[in-house]
């Protein structure tokens, strides 16, 4: 006994059988720690579920130029004016509510912040504005927008076959 | 009573009778033995002081806290077994249990009556603890405590999607929205939980599985260890004051009767609110258009009230700096005087009582000067940046430390600043669930008597 009082009171793992035992829990914990972050691995999806982030919104002949469409299932706005197709996301970039149109452009009901009728913040909680994205006229003449790319602040395609990236949209 | 037990092992082989009656044992017949040999008491010491044994020491939340957890074990079952946790099932299934199935609505509103109750019953039991620095010398249960407490949160959270209504559906699209502004690890829980980008079916899969394994899992885990610190720890904290009596009764029956009685009241007043009141049901959701105004649970309303001045402060920096008070409390604090007294010393409750004070007319101001002008005004005079860092959030922080720095000098305690900065934060909080619960239309407030504007 008095040899491990001694130890311990010099703070050091003096015996074999002290060091097995400290060597075997931090073994034991170590595991523990590596089969938790195993789990939580599982857990991080490898196959991306969801819609696919480049399609089609209708033919381009259902946008009457002047008019701004809400695509409900993408959540997004596409304008369709004299420079020809544009879209914008519909979520609000604060904390994703779908926003609504107002007098002035677009407010957030969740937490009242409120963009411009270009989707620019004008007040309210949101830091960025809408995003607007990459808009085409296909050559099947349907309007195609990709969510991957985003585009400068009410940016539109030439009307009707004027983008560089339709030659990618069979997808 | 006594009779009651007898009656319960009468005709019972005799070592279910000798593990189920508190007092029929091999030798004697005593207090000790009863205690000694019976699983249901062995959680208790075998004597207890009087002090221990008044309401007015513990208020009894720690048995109101397990008894709803209880509650919920049994009613959640029960609920399983006509639940889906599918997006196209899952409201047809709350309808068939509200409307159809026998007992149905009975047994979801006890579950969530008894949800409610138990958020309440552990945020003041943390508080009673904290209040009387009972977690001297109770440092582990004390975080054993804060990680019970973590999964009534998540379970709050997860069990709140499940019904699959327009209000779960929007409050969870937008608290996982809130991850985004958690630094490093934000993205990666994110997609963890939700399985995905948004909140489809893995997310609702995923809800379900914390809500109905891994989290009660964890609970149960935790209240064992819990429970059983209690004992190693020495029973509650605190040595009598002078004078006082400090005479030890037998715990079998004056501390486990009155437990008992306790536990029996929770489940008698929660079944007979829950047959009374329903749990509503919300309206089938639009998973594209959120509600005007989309308002979040009760118990989460200040966390929107916060975000709605700057998401990365609610969803992160106010939460965390909670969380960071509370872990390092016991390992700040070595005091022991005033330990088990409700705010400790004299000194330490005026700290409190001043802090409280300050911190409700500061709510008042705000409300007469922000509210009146706006928010609309406010984020317009402050530009896109500024709102991050100065707004009502902020200023409770700013607050917070200034009274528990007041505090700490003034009584050199600090135990007295700790907790007139966290009375400031929770009179702030509560103000911040008030003033969220007053939000209508665009999140536009509106004083109560006022109707709300009808908007399409």
């Amino acid at each position: 006994m008095g040899k491990k009082d001694k130890a311990k009171e010099k703070g050091a793992v003096s015996s074999r059988r002290d060091f097995l035992a400290l060597a075997g829990n931090v073994g034991v914990c170590a595991c523990g720690l590596a089969a938790a972050g195993l789990g939580a691995r599982l857990a991080v999806p490898e196959l991306c579920d969801g819609p696919p982030h480049k399609f089609p919104v209708g033919p381009a002949a259902d946008f009457i130029s002047g008019t701004l469409t809400w695509i409900r299932d993408r959540e997004i706005f596409v304008v369709h004016d004299g420079d020809g197709f544009g879209a914008f996301s519909s979520r609000c970039t604060h904390l994703g509510c779908t926003v609504r149109r107002s007098t002035e452009g677009f407010y957030c009901p969740c937490h009242g912040a409120s963009y411009d009728s270009q989707g620019r913040v004008t007040t309210g909680p949101a830091r960025k504005d809408l995003p607007w994205y990459l808009t085409w006229v296909g050559s099947d003449g349907r309007v195609w927008v990709d969510t991957d790319r985003v585009a400068d602040c009410g940016s539109k395609s030439a009307n009707p076959e004027g983008s560089a990236a339709r030659d990618d949209e069979e997808s | 009573m006594k009779g009651f037990f007898r009656a319960l092992g009468g005709n019972l082989p005799g070592n279910l009778r000798r593990g189920l009656r508190p007092g029929v044992a091999d030798g004697g017949n005593s207090a000790a033995s009863r205690l000694r040999r019976s699983f249901v008491y062995h959680l208790h010491p075998l004597r207890i002081t009087r002090r221990a044994l008044r309401v007015s020491t513990t208020l009894g939340l720690g048995v109101v806290s397990l008894t709803a957890f209880l509650i919920l074990s049994v009613t959640g079952v029960l609920l399983m077994i006509y639940y889906q946790p599918g997006t196209g099932e899952a409201y047809a299934s709350m309808q068939d249990i509200q409307y159809a199935v026998a007992l149905g609505s009975f047994v979801r509103a006890l579950h969530r009556w008894a949800a409610y109750a138990m958020l309440v019953s552990v945020l003041l039991h943390l508080l009673r603890v904290a209040s009387m620095g009972a977690y001297r010398g109770r440092e582990l249960n004390w975080l054993v405590g804060l990680g019970l407490g973590a999964c009534v949160l998540g379970l709050a959270f997860t069990g709140y999607l499940l019904p699959w209504d327009q209000r779960s559906y929007w409050a969870v699209r937008v608290s996982a929205n809130m991850l985004d502004s958690v630094p490093f690890l934000g993205g990666a829980i994110k997609s963890m939980m939700l399985g995905g980008q948004s909140v489809g079916q893995s997310a609702l899969l995923r809800f379900y599985m914390l809500h109905v394994a891994l989290l009660p899992a964890g609970m149960l885990a935790l209240v064992a260890v819990h429970l059983w610190r209690i004992r190693r720890d020495g029973g509650l904290a605190g040595a009598p004051k002078e004078g006082e009596d400090s005479e030890l009764l037998p715990a079998w029956p004056h501390l486990v009767l009155r437990e008992a009685l306790l536990m029996l009241w929770v489940l008698v007043i929660l079944a007979a609110v829950a047959a009374l009141v329903s749990a509503p049901l919300g309206v089938p959701v639009d998973v594209h258009v959120p509600a005007n105004p989309e308002k979040a649970p009760w118990y989460f309303l200040w966390a929107q009230e916060l975000v709605s001045y700057s998401a990365p402060l609610g969803a992160f920096v106010i939460p965390a700096l909670l969380l960071a008070g509370l872990v390092g409390l016991p390992f700040l604090d070595r005091e022991n005087v005033g330990v088990g007294r409700w705010f400790g010393t004299p000194a330490c409750r005026l700290a409190v009582l001043f802090s409280a004070l300050a911190a409700i007319a500061a709510l008042g101001l705000f409300e007469v000067f922000y509210m009146r002008a706006g928010p609309g005004a406010f984020f317009k005079a402050l530009g896109t940046v500024w709102p991050d860092v100065v707004n009502p959030g902020t200023g409770m922080i700013v607050m917070a430390l200034l009274a528990a720095l007041t505090a700490g000098i003034a009584t050199g305690s600090t135990r007295a600043a700790f907790l007139s900065g966290l009375v400031v934060m929770l009179v702030m909080l509560l103000g911040f669930t008030l003033i969220g619960a007053c939000r209508g239309p665009n999140w536009v407030f509106y004083w109560p008597w006022e109707g709300w504007p009808s908007v399409v």
